[in-house]
């Protein structure tokens, strides 16, 4: 999520709001927080807060919840914001002007993946009661969300609780929920979340190989492969819209072509394919010598895999990867998959002739990136 | 030794001896079955030195020589299948059952 | 279930397989139809149970479930549920129902299967009342898609009951509501504009016979009075695509022993004709084809040599930029390459006579195929399934003969069959077993059936294996049924776009 710095008054605990420039009823105000300059005086009244760009003597006389930030052209009509008044940090739970928008469900994991981004953390605490608040704020919604942590599907039935939230507030919204798929082989879950009947539900299951050996040792479980295939078998049974996502490391790059023909063969159902260059940041940075391989080295068996299941009708994508280090037949794959508030360019992408349509890097890839980046001509 | 020289008998019925300690009854009678197309083949009484087996050609464009080497060759091939299929018996039997169980006789 | 893990002695073991020495190397298939190429050393490692666990072939083998170390359950249920996949025509049961409207015919074509009336001779026209005891029947089918066939003879000869069957089954599909589909197997040589609009409105699909270019179609398919049926034929199908569309109007070969090695010629007219496939379907040992052996039969080799040409050729058309199909490439194809199984009755295990189609002769009497009403009218009634003015669902299609079909075809356990490496991707035809050698079960060395199937298969794994990639861009053409896409430019990034 993206964040920036504040300082509050006039608060104690942390609090959520949705971002606006005015104009709502007296009586809808206590979900929004009003942007404002320092040096206005509008009517604050009943909203839960204001941000402002200094500190204003307006609101502190009035004991108005106040937030201070250095500018106020980050915030759009409509982003969703939580304020930590201990940190004086804003986190943006919400953006409208991103595609990329995700729930965090629950941080813990029941998967240590060599290259998780997100390390598992043990929660005292459900986040189901505060994410069912964001997502009526999120009302109507933006085009797709992502419901992701650590692992969703631990939290359980509280996962139906969210997606009945979604339906009910965001009917127009295509979900996406990104899961290792262990607990889905579960009948009588997968059941109750088919009997939900959410008409714009996708599954992203993550399988990175195609024999347990290797699988396993990346995903730090042994039985977590066999896990894994009765879950996507499962949700096959049930008649779910099912995505894979194979993230290319060291370890399984060189099998490519054989894991698109084992996608091929045992899950023909699949909807989508996605293959996912590495973030290098979290578990994935701490083992980077261990699962780190320069994009460019991959290459031929990323071309040989997209060709394989592109020629058999699954639709296949790339995500992460810039343009530059794919080779030519491959850019058709490649999508804008980085959220926008992690998203980087480069200053030799300045020059290059496809940067609107390149996805560009990580903000992580600092740590380690390839060594074939080059801006493309016109 | 694996199988002897092929021996041309006077009845125009050429005979060659296979080993059983490399070779069971069940290979040669599967290999036997695929070249009765061609000729005719007896299965003669096994006796110490092995199993005889008597090739007879059906027509007389059929190379009597080179059909007993084919023979000698696929049965190698076929006493392998043996094993397989030995080896994985149940198992298959197990796929097929999984295969048409119907659902709610299974966990999950 | 609890599995035993693998003996000490050795690290894998198998799991189910077939295997078959070809190209130099050692074909393997295991139970779900997935194959895979080894050397012959590397094969004899493996056999010998030696193979390292470190190597990629190992892993290849493991992934593709040719060996399992470990647990047997993932396994297992992996290759079971790609063996169900492949035998997905069993589910939905007899979705193919073919109604003869009539044994009379305005042709008389010399391998005909029918035993050709005089085309008034309307006694053996199917009667109204036949055909609603068979509609009755058909909609007993558990299957949730149904197929009706009108053939004859000639269909057309008998409209009113064709009509009475179309409206009768649309009438009772309002409440079952199967996905209900109509074809017409139709000369076309005397089709008037009335019929086709009919075809038009009720979305009957039109099958008609093309045996090649005018002077090799009029060879073998005359019209009842001797002379050529070519230009009726282009009149009729000029007029059906104008009505009823092209994309609804197929057509089908016979190969006699007058087409063999003019297979190109016979692409050739149809690319001409407007067609964009082609089934190179061989002559059925059937009807007056045995009593006219002499003339119109051919030895197996020649067969497959022609087809093996006409394949190529085909091919070589597709190279060129002309997208065309040749159908039955497409379905051994499709079971090669992709998890699916097809439908195609005459090649299926379990045969698909009787459990997957059923024909109902004029008078009602049901058989498993058209060869088993052939026997039948030459007073052979082995494979008559019951009559459907005197026996219900049960007794016809749960009775003995079915049974009897089912149980001499399944290639895991025919002779020659249960070994082979084709076997998944293969079947039996035990009617044409019995028709033609006298046994549901037939001796498999000497077997035309066995022969000309291996070949052709071959002849495609080959392609498979060594076509360079164009040609593995044209056979997935085929699966998919989508022309070849044209090379997508590599500056070309039109098809980017934002996740």
């Amino acid at each position: 999520m993206r964040c920036l710095n504040c300082q509050t008054s006039n608060m104690t605990v942390a609090l959520i709001g949705k971002v606006t420039y005015g104009g709502i009823p007296t009586n809808q105000r206590s979900d929004y927080m009003l942007v404002v300059r320092a040096s206005d005086k509008p009517d604050a009244k009943g909203y839960r807060a204001v941000i402002t760009d200094g500190d204003s003597p307006y609101f502190q006389k009035r004991r108005i919840p106040m937030v201070c930030v250095d500018g106020l052209t980050s915030f759009s009509e409509g982003d969703i914001l939580s304020v930590e008044p201990t940190t004086g940090t804003i986190m943006f739970l919400y953006e409208v002007n991103t595609l990329s928008n995700a729930i965090l469900v629950t941080e813990e994991c029941n998967c240590a993946c060599l290259m998780c981004p997100q390390p598992p953390k043990h929660e005292s605490e459900s986040r189901t009661q505060f994410n069912c608040k964001l997502i009526r704020l999120m009302a109507p919604g933006p085009k797709e969300l992502a419901l992701t942590g650590g692992e969703p599907t631990l939290v359980g039935d509280q996962l139906l609780t969210l997606l009945r939230e979604c339906q009910k507030w965001l009917p127009d919204t295509n979900v996406i929920v990104l899961s290792n798929g262990r607990r889905l082989s579960d009948r009588r879950y997968a059941e109750g979340l088919a009997r939900l009947g959410h008409s714009r539900l996708t599954i992203a299951v993550a399988l990175y190989a195609d024999v347990d050996r290797l699988h396993d040792e990346i995903v730090g479980v042994k039985g977590a492969f066999g896990d894994t295939i009765r879950g996507l078998y499962t949700l096959a049974l049930y008649g779910f819209v099912i995505e894979i996502r194979v993230v290319l490391l060291s370890l399984n790059y060189r099998r490519l072509p054989k894991i698109a023909d084992f996608l091929y063969s045992n899950m023909p159902f699949a909807s989508h394919v996605a293959f996912m260059g590495m973030e290098t940041t979290g578990l994935a940075e701490k083992n980077l010598e261990r699962v780190w391989v320069d994009p460019f080295d991959y290459r031929q068996q990323l071309e040989e895999a997209c060709g394989y299941l592109s020629q058999r009708m699954i639709p296949v994508s790339v995500y992460n990867l810039p343009l530059c280090v794919l080779p030519p037949p491959l850019r058709r794959f490649a999508r804008k998959s980085i959220s926008e508030w992690k998203n980087i360019y480069l200053p030799e992408c300045q020059v290059c002739g496809v940067k609107t349509k390149c996805g560009g890097f990580f903000e992580s890839s600092g740590v380690r990136r390839s060594a074939y980046i080059f801006p493309i001509g016109d | 030794m694996i199988y002897n020289k092929p021996l041309l008998k006077e009845d125009g019925s050429t005979e060659v001896v296979v080993d059983p300690v490399f070779f069971g009854s069940e290979a040669v009678l599967n290999t036997a079955y695929l070249f009765t197309g061609e000729c005719y083949i007896r299965l003669l009484a096994t006796s110490e030195q092995g199993i005889v087996i008597a090739f007879t050609p059906k027509r007389p464009d059929v190379t009597i020589g080179v059909l007993v080497q084919q023979y000698l060759n696929e049965l190698i091939d076929q006493q392998l299948r043996v094993q397989i299929r030995h080896d994985t018996a149940d198992i298959q039997r197990v796929i097929v059952i999984e295969a048409f169980a119907p659902l709610d006789t299974k966990e999950g | 279930m609890i599995f035993s893990s693998v003996s000490a002695d050795r690290t894998y073991q198998f799991l189910p397989f077939r295997f078959m020495r070809v190209f130099g190397k050692a074909l393997l298939v295991n139970q779900g139809g997935q194959f895979l190429m080894l050397d012959n050393d590397a094969f004899a490692r493996f056999a010998e149970g030696i193979l390292g666990t470190n190597e990629d072939i190992y892993l290849d083998l493991k992934a593709k479930h040719f060996l399992a170390d470990g647990g047997l359950e993932l396994p297992v249920e992996m290759l079971a549920t790609k063996y169900r996949t492949k035998k997905a025509f069993l589910r939905s049961f007899t979705s193919l129902h073919m109604l003869v409207l009539t044994i009379r015919c305005n042709q008389k074509c010399k391998y005909c299967q029918v035993a050709c009336e005089n085309a008034n001779a309307h006694r053996f026209d199917m009667q109204a009342d036949t055909a609603k005891k068979s509609v009755d029947l058909i909609f007993q089918s558990p299957s949730p898609h149904i197929k009706i066939e009108f053939q004859g003879g000639e269909p057309l000869l008998n409209f009113d009951v064709l009509r009475f069957a179309v409206e009768y089954a649309k009438e009772l599909n309002a409440h079952i509501k199967k996905h209900l589909e109509f074809v017409v197997c139709t000369n076309l040589t005397d089709v008037n504009r009335e019929q086709l609009d009919y075809c038009k409105e009720h979305e009957i699909y039109i099958s008609t016979s093309l045996d090649g270019p005018q002077s090799l179609h009029d060879l073998c398919r005359p019209m009842h009075a001797g002379e050529g049926s070519h230009d009726r034929l282009m009149a009729g199908l000029e007029l059906a695509r104008e009505i009823v569309g092209a994309d609804r109007v197929s057509a089908l070969m016979t190969a006699t022993r007058a087409s063999l090695g003019q297979f190109p010629r016979i692409v050739d007219e149809y690319v001409a004709k407007g067609f964009t496939s082609i089934f190179f379907r061989s002559l059925n040992p059937y009807g007056r084809a045995v009593s006219g052996r002499a003339e119109l039969g051919y030895p197996v080799e020649e067969f497959v040599r022609s087809y093996q040409e006409g394949l190529d050729y085909i091919l070589e058309l597709n190279l060129r930029g002309t997208w065309f199909v040749e159908d039955y490439a497409a379905l051994l194809l499709t079971r090669i390459l992709t998890p699916f199984g097809t439908g195609f009755v005459d090649l299926q295990s379990p045969s698909g006579a009787g459990i997957a189609c059923a024909i109902y002769d004029y008078d009602g009497n049901v058989y498993v195929s058209d060869e088993g009403r052939m026997l039948a009218r030459n007073g052979d009634k082995k494979f008559l399934m019951g009559n459907v003015h005197q026996h219900d669902y049960r007794r016809v299609f749960r009775g003995d003969v079915i049974q009897r079909t089912v149980e001499s075809s399944c290639v895991e356990c025919l002779p020659g069959c249960r070994d082979c490496a084709f076997n998944i991707w293969c079947g039996a035809d035990p009617v044409r077993n019995y028709a033609t050698r006298g046994d549901m079960v037939v001796h498999k060395p000497s077997d035309d059936f066995c022969q000309r199937n291996m070949a052709i298969i071959q002849h495609l794994l080959n392609k498979v294996l060594h076509g360079d990639g164009d040609i593995q861009d044209v056979l997935w053409s085929w699966i998919t049924r989508r022309p070849r896409a044209k090379a997508l430019s590599c500056d070309s990034e039109d098809n980017l776009c934002d996740a």
